[in-house]
């Protein structure tokens, strides 16, 4: 699957701990027409990217350490409410669900593979899915 | 145990193992699915140490899990006999891997009476938590008294709760930092404790007022 010809590609930042999950997502994300344009182990870096490359969206893992990823998140929500946020855990227990749902801010569980992730992207870009999807 | 007390731990196992577990599992899925599709030579050449240091991972915590499940397996045999203390301090940090020397002060000469082999892994949690949680140089005293030694483990860092360093020992607590920074089943530490204890001696935590934690290890010496 790749991204309409014509369509400008979602650009992300992904944001993760672990260096393997970032390897996995900047393959598949590529692969379904996104552009990981950086990525970030941590909060703090994660908000200093976004303020230079102004992301589409961001794919924020929660649990890490620095400053973790609910703090990361209202921090951009505050200082660039324009980007759009996605919320990427391994988990997601009573807490990270409300948390979440109070911070509107969509939640996906982390998967093999990356449908569910896609479609949260572009469902908060507003960009449509490519038909047949 | 109750049946309520078996079923907070039941819970409490599956948090962890759900936690610790899921990320290298579904990533090492998608990783797999994409090697399967990778045409470039290059891709194939990043996602295959990756998969193996994910399936490491896993192999590494189901050896946590397996011990926690029956502790007695991992107790050590045969008749106690003096060890020195720093030896099996930088055996212990040799093995985790983590950077520098730590910095070994006191009688350094001293040796705790231990059944064989079995030092070096009493220490190794509490020194890969003090490496983890706290900031390096982390300060390690060894104080010989008459029929007894005494190793503290002193690290610097953020403040402990009450909470994390009562639950400390218990088997699957993972206190709140370690939860958001770092994988681990939360089984070192009661390891620890139960071949001090056959050991006949004692492991303490407590949390230091500036932040950070002491650990403080007394066994059996000459």
């Amino acid at each position: 699957m790749t991204a309409h010809a014509g369509d400008d590609p979602i650009r992300v930042v992904v944001v993760d701990d672990e260096p393997d999950v970032l390897l996995l997502l900047k393959l598949q994300l590529r692969n379904e027409g996104v552009e990981v344009v950086a990525v970030a182990q941590d909060g703090s870096d994660a908000i200093r990217l976004c303020h230079e490359l102004h992301p589409d969206a961001v794919v924020m893992d929660l649990l890490m350490g620095g400053v973790n990823g609910f703090e990361a998140i209202a921090t951009l929500q505050r200082d660039l409410p324009g980007t759009a946020l996605v919320a990427y855990s391994a988990v997601a227990g009573e807490r990270v669900r409300s948390e979440m749902e109070r911070a509107n801010v969509p939640l996906v569980l982390k998967s093999g593979r990356p449908t569910a992730l896609v479609n949260a992207l572009r469902e908060v870009t507003g960009r449509a899915a490519p038909s047949g999807d | 145990m109750q049946p309520e007390q078996l079923d907070v731990l039941r819970k409490r196992v599956m948090a962890v193992v759900g936690h610790e577990l899921r990320t290298p599992v579904t990533t090492l899925r998608g990783l797999a699915e994409t090697l399967h599709a990778a045409g470039e030579s290059e891709i194939r050449d990043e996602i295959a140490p990756a998969m193996a240091r994910l399936a490491a991972r896993v192999e590494s915590l189901l050896d946590d899990l397996l011990v926690a499940a029956d502790l007695s397996t991992v107790l050590p045999v045969g008749r106690p006999r003096p060890a020195s203390v720093e030896h099996a301090i930088r055996v212990a940090w040799s093995d985790l891997g983590h950077d520098g020397e730590p910095d070994v002060r006191g009688d350094v000469d001293a040796t705790a009476i231990v059944p064989p082999g079995s030092l070096p892994r009493m220490l190794s949690p509490l020194l890969d938590n003090a490496a983890k949680y706290g900031k390096a140089p982390f300060e390690i005293r060894i104080r010989r008294a008459p029929g007894e030694v005494t190793i503290e483990i002193e690290s610097e860092g953020p403040p402990v709760s009450s909470i994390d360093v009562a639950l400390a020992f218990e088997p699957f607590y993972r206190g709140e930092q370690a939860v958001t920074t770092c994988a681990g089943l939360g089984v070192g530490l009661p390891v620890s404790r139960t071949l001090v204890e056959q050991a006949g001696g004692s492991v303490t935590l407590e949390s230091r007022d500036a932040g950070g934690i002491v650990a403080t290890v007394r066994l059996p010496g000459q």
